[in-house]
């Protein structure tokens, strides 16, 4: 059969600015009264900060790590790393499929569900994360994001269903 | 198939003659294994300010022009902090900015604190030592002890610096080459590029090697409020 298109991450901004440690993202909630809306970034294509995972199982289940995110739902590519910058994961989807290459192996998994699944332990709604990191609502079934702190580099989602319930936090750089 | 992003491996050439694999191993004085040597001896503890900036693998090659400009370039991430260590097995990493994040070594548990997401991670320090070359600079051991995790040899001087290349010997470590840089004695650089050629290059101003912890100062307790994890 015919070789699937080559991945073609789209192109970058520049480096974010440096952000100011803000308060824990724990007690995360918009401040009183206070009607707050992203500014929606529909170009964006890069993002880099550090994210943590909460699986409600029984024990809990974390996962958390630095990572660099390119390109959209359909063609990207994302990179996690330890805090001393060494690489810890690195996948690449397109429509065909998505690669994961971790602890020395290369693994292709049909797309980024089953590859984030895999990895994490959730099957990370792409399309709606790259909406949420661009400051755009968008509903996805078993999940609610808040976007109240989007500006200043906060974002957190929030899976009902399927149990067990998820918890994802994102730190923007 | 997706081009892949380069996961190199070290090249198989060693030394090309028994002088040159003598020279590569030797560490008289005057030599970075030398200067590694006497470093592991007589600095006991030490403080520095550092810089660090993590440079992401080139991008693989891309079949196509228009492949070529999408594809993301190497990302360079800049973050100070300050270093701190005490033999035989203990350290800090405080990163300042831009973001907070302290990786401490208290001798038995590495402690990952994250004050923004609120969380810490504590790892048994024997399990992570492997994939933590700062062990290196704060080891208590000598170089025969050294030898048994990495094979450490003389690069050739760079940047007004001696090397020491340290190669993981475990076949899985998820390191491909740690270098250690001195000037003049002093540790100056550490330089760690991992399996899929990402580099993290570590500068440390003035080594401070008098100034005394307080007691308990390599010590961690979870701060209110913050998520303990401990991965299996």
């Amino acid at each position: 059969c015919a070789s699937p298109m080559p991945l073609r991450p789209a192109n970058q901004e520049p480096p974010s600015k440096e952000l100011p440690t803000q308060e824990p993202l724990s007690t995360m909630q918009a401040k009183p009264g206070a009607e707050v809306v992203p500014k929606p970034e529909p170009e964006r294509s890069h993002w880099s900060g550090r994210l943590a995972l909460t699986i409600e199982t029984d024990p809990v289940q974390h996962f958390s790590a630095n990572f660099e995110l390119w390109g959209n739902a359909d063609s990207g590519s994302l990179s996690l790393s330890s805090p001393l910058g060494q690489r810890l994961a690195h996948a690449q989807w397109d429509a065909q499929q998505a690669l994961l290459l971790h602890n020395g192996r290369s693994s292709v998994y049909a797309h980024m569900d089953e590859l984030s699944a895999a990895l994490t332990g959730v099957a990370l709604p792409l399309p709606a994360l790259f909406a949420w990191l661009r400051g755009q609502q968008a509903q996805i079934e078993g999940w609610q994001a808040d976007l109240s702190r989007h500006a200043q580099g906060r974002l957190q989602a929030r899976r009902w269903l399927p149990t067990p319930a998820v918890e994802l936090r994102l730190i923007l750089h | 198939t997706l081009p892949v992003a380069a996961v190199a491996t070290p090249a198989a050439s060693g030394p090309a003659t028994p002088a040159a694999a003598a020279a590569a191993t030797a560490t008289t004085p005057g030599t970075a294994l030398g200067d590694l040597q006497a470093f592991l001896r007589q600095t006991q503890q030490g403080r520095s300010a550092f810089t660090q900036t993590v440079t992401g693998p080139r991008p693989a090659p891309a079949p196509d022009a228009l492949a070529a400009a999408n594809a993301p370039a190497a990302r360079v991430q800049i973050s100070h902090g300050v270093f701190e260590f005490q033999r035989p097995n203990r350290f800090r990493f405080h990163y300042q900015r831009p973001f907070e994040q302290l990786i401490v070594a208290d001798g038995q548990t590495l402690w990952l604190y994250d004050p923004d997401l609120a969380q810490v991670t504590a790892r048994a320090q024997r399990e992570v030592l492997g994939q933590t070359p700062a062990a290196l600079l704060a080891s208590g051991a000598d170089l025969r002890t050294l030898q048994q995790a990495f094979s450490l040899s003389n690069a050739p001087d760079a940047d007004g610096l001696r090397w020491v290349q340290a190669l993981p010997k475990g076949a899985d470590a998820p390191l491909q080459a740690v270098r250690i840089g001195f000037r003049g004695g002093q540790l100056a650089v550490l330089e760690i590029l991992d399996r899929f050629g990402q580099r993290s290059h570590i500068a440390f101003e003035r080594l401070d090697t008098r100034s005394a912890f307080r007691p308990g100062h390599f010590s961690f307790s979870v701060p209110p409020g913050a998520a303990l994890i401990r991965p299996e």
